[in-house]
């Protein structure tokens, strides 16, 4: 690399893009070869270290083998949440295993209306399923360490009832038949801590969430296979569609607060990584059960969701920083800290490279060849250019970008899987568009994801706020508010080059296209109707829309159900206004309450004038806090309860007669 | 002394707003049609045929206060638990100990000089 750039006095610069370029190619060269191994694996249909493999196909559980199934909630769509709910439930029931499973729904939501909702469908599931004795509900009121704190809570609390727990997110869903299948394999493998499934994308309706649902069943298999090949014992946790084995989590597996300020400092965001790492440090293994079908999850429907979740990932991801010299981790495991950290700071690096690189082609031009650069001389020392390396450079680089996704291609129709993708045509035009699709949103995301890592590593938080999303996806006033700044720098930079130096603006022009039209990209890709004409026009379709496997049809035809008509005038999604207001809501919520004893004066004044003060102003006057406040105190919420229903008009209380 | 607010047609008016208020609560809370429907003839009755919304609410809440049901009268022994009894267990985190450059230096210092001492 280092000899085939202009060697016009430019060495410093040279060395750097040198080195650059080599650190991206290892990296990158890192999952072709992981890929290639992945497809080895699939050709040859040969994996002596797969988990199941060896479990006899129908073999009851053992009474003892009991399995808590968790379900982290925080602030979600609880309509989506209780379906699939009720579609494991009775997918467990269908496997004759229901006596061996508990579902526990954890919850750490705090928006007021999301807790009465919780509440409501928790009651109405157990109702109509039977299930008051194996499906829990729990709100906590204080959200410590988040979504890893959550589970701990539930370890202290319940861990010791259950040999095993399955953790879930709130989009997760997993057949009976799976669920029963992984605690076969802990059964009969008592050395296994962590058992991780390798979930597939299902219901995705926009485009850009279609594109990585396609994406995700087609070449997911050959990379989980290949991440499997080479990490056995030492594979990731990813935090939900898992199987632990309980002790030693609740023994080994606690987290501990990082020393040091934040965000690299205080308690760990991405705890998945690091709770495989210490059940590994038990002597627990942690295996990848890639072979294990029945395992789904959802997509962030738009690219500004997927950014702010990468945010909050690349923030866990560099706090691992400081645990890659910890004692006792096994090498794997560091290698995968390393690994994480660089899937963020790979994209700074290639940032500086081609930042480094547009320098360097504008400075060549300033330059005068030297061409005695050893004093006179009988020959000159003419400017050589080596277009061979060049190309055989580029090549090497396209090869191990494109080559496995070319060959998995090639096994999908060689097997005849081409089916369940729509066919070997449509395939084919999906996998071009994902390649299109990506080479344009890759130099957004990678501006991003730089973002992230210099805010971070410069200690500033920076927050966004997840979107209040409805069908029609990101609007266009949203897209103009995320990614102005980067359209900003690609039209400036790519306008520059275009001026000085017009042949590197056609190597350049890719990444500044995909900066230019972030903001119609962000919008387009986030509708559900470009994603469901693209479906129509047979265009990436997957094996879960094709063939439906019986849980995700189920779960579908749930959350296509009609909802019963209230003669209430509340939104079902409003919570507090159905716990005031709605007697049987009202009496379910102080039916789950904890009894308070009685408070000091002071505070009961304080209770009397928030009850008065909601009277007075309605629902609309009160804050989440003041809310959640009166739904924590059942004597209060009582005094409101009534007083509202007395009142000669309550309409902003949905109550008209 | 009559008011208009005394007359028929307005102490209609208070008595529908009572009925259907009642009606609306007592539909609200569930409880099956022919005790709803027996609950709401006795408030009524009890309330009146001049009671305004409010007042037939109030008696309505004691009625319901008197049975044990729709949330009034909450009391310990009336909680609903939505989760099993607890089986208390320790999660403690252990201490992360990472590498330090000044300390391996030592340790590797005390084994060389512990090696030329034994030599």
């Amino acid at each position: 690399m280092y000899h085939i750039l202009p060697a016009r006095d430019g060495h410093l610069l040279n060395v750097l893009i040198a080195l650059l370029f080599a650190t991206l190619f290892a990296w990158v060269s890192m999952g072709f070869w992981s890929a290639l191994a992945g497809l080895l694996v699939m050709l040859f249909r040969y994996d002596r270290f797969v988990v199941t493999a060896s479990l006899p196909k129908s073999q009851p559980l053992k009474p003892e083998a009991r399995a808590a199934i968790l379900f982290p909630l925080y602030n979600e769509d609880i309509t989506r949440v209780i379906e699939g709910v009720r579609v494991v439930w009775r997918s467990l029931a269908a496997a004759g295993a229901r006596d061996n499973f508990d579902i526990f729904i954890l919850s750490d939501s705090t928006s007021p209306d999301a807790w009465v909702n919780e509440e409501e469908a928790w009651n109405a599931l157990c109702r109509e399923e039977d299930g008051f004795e194996h499906i829990f509900y729990r709100h906590r009121k204080i959200n410590r360490k988040g979504k890893s704190g959550n589970v701990a809570d539930f370890c202290r609390r319940w861990g010791a009832n259950y040999p095993y727990m399955i953790v879930f997110d709130a989009d997760s869903l997993m057949a009976g038949e799976t669920l029963v299948r992984m605690v076969q394999a802990m059964e009969a493998r008592p050395d296994i801590g962590i058992l991780q499934t390798t979930p597939k994308s299902i219901n995705s309706r926009s485009l850009i969430a279609r594109i990585q649902q396609f994406s995700n069943h087609l070449y997911g298999p050959v990379f989980a296979a290949g991440l499997h090949y080479w990490q056995l014992a030492d594979a990731q946790y990813w935090g939900h569609n898992a199987i632990i084995r309980t002790a030693p989590f609740i023994q080994h597996c606690h987290l501990p607060v990082l020393d040091g300020p934040k965000p690299l400092g205080g308690p760990i965001l991405s705890h998945d990584f690091v709770e495989a790492a210490l059940m590994r440090r038990a002597g627990y293994g942690v295996w990848l059960a890639y072979e294990l079908e029945g395992s789904y999850e959802e997509n962030p429907p738009s690219l500004i969701d997927e950014l702010v979740r990468d945010r909050r990932w690349c923030q866990g991801n560099l706090q691992h920083s400081k645990l890659v010299l910890a004692k006792g981790f096994f090498p794997t495991h560091r290698a995968l800290f390393i690994n994480g950290i660089m899937s963020y700071f790979s994209a700074l690096l290639w940032f500086f490279f081609l930042i480094v690189s547009t320098v360097q082609a504008v400075a060549v031009l300033f330059r005068l060849p030297v061409y005695f650069p050893e004093g006179p001389t009988l020959l000159p020392s003419w400017p050589q250019y080596f277009s061979g390396w060049m190309l055989a450079l580029f090549t090497g680089t396209a090869v191990l970008l494109f080559l496995p996704k070319l060959l998995t291609l090639l096994l999908v129709l060689v097997k005849g899987g081409s089916r369940a993708f729509g066919g070997g045509p449509a395939m084919l035009a999906s996998a071009v568009f994902e390649l299109l699709l990506s080479a344009l949103l890759a130099p957004v995301r990678m501006l991003y994801h730089s973002l992230f890592v210099i805010t971070t590593l410069l200690g500033f938080t920076v927050r966004w706020n997840t979107q209040n999303r409805d069908a029609s996806g990101t609007t266009w006033l949203e897209a103009i508010r995320f990614h102005w700044w980067g359209v900003f720098i690609g039209m400036v930079w790519g306008g520059l080059i275009m001026i000085v130096n017009p042949p590197f603006f056609v190597w350049l022009s890719p990444i500044v296209a995909g900066l230019a039209i972030s903001i119609p990209l962000s919008v387009w890709t986030s509708r559900s109707s470009l994603g469901l004409t693209a479906m129509r026009w047979g265009l990436f379709l997957t094996p879960a829309e094709t063939c439906p496997p019986a849980e995700v049809a189920a779960l579908n035809k749930l959350m296509r159900r009609s909802t019963y008509h209230s003669p209430f005038r509340i939104a079902p999604d409003n919570g507090f206004i159905r716990a005031v207001v709605i007697p049987k809501t009202f009496a379910l919520h102080l039916a789950l309450s904890a009894h308070k004893r009685k408070s000091n004066p002071a505070k009961e004044a304080e209770l009397a004038a928030l009850v008065e003060k909601a009277v007075a102003e309605g629902p609309g006057g009160l804050s989440a806090k003041e809310k959640n406040t009166l739904l924590r105190e059942p004597k209060a919420l009582a005094d409101l309860h009534t007083r509202v229903w007395a009142l000669a008009d309550a309409e902003q209380w949905g109550i008209v007669c | 002394m009559q008011t208009e607010l005394d007359t028929p047609v307005a102490t209609g008016r208070k008595s529908f707003a009572a009925r259907d208020r009642i009606l609306l609560y007592l539909t609200g809370l569930d409880l099956g049609d022919l005790l709803s429907l027996e609950l709401a003839g006795e408030c009524l009755r009890r309330a009146g045929p001049d009671a305004d919304a409010a007042t037939a609410m109030a008696i309505l809440h004691d009625m319901l206060r008197e049975r044990g049901v729709g949330g009034h009268g909450h009391t310990p022994s009336s909680r609903l638990h939505s989760y099993p009894g607890m089986n208390r267990k320790a999660m403690v985190s252990k201490k992360m100990a990472g590498f330090s450059l000044v300390g391996s230096a030592r340790k590797l210092a005390a084994r060389v000089m512990g090696r030329k001492r034994g030599a």
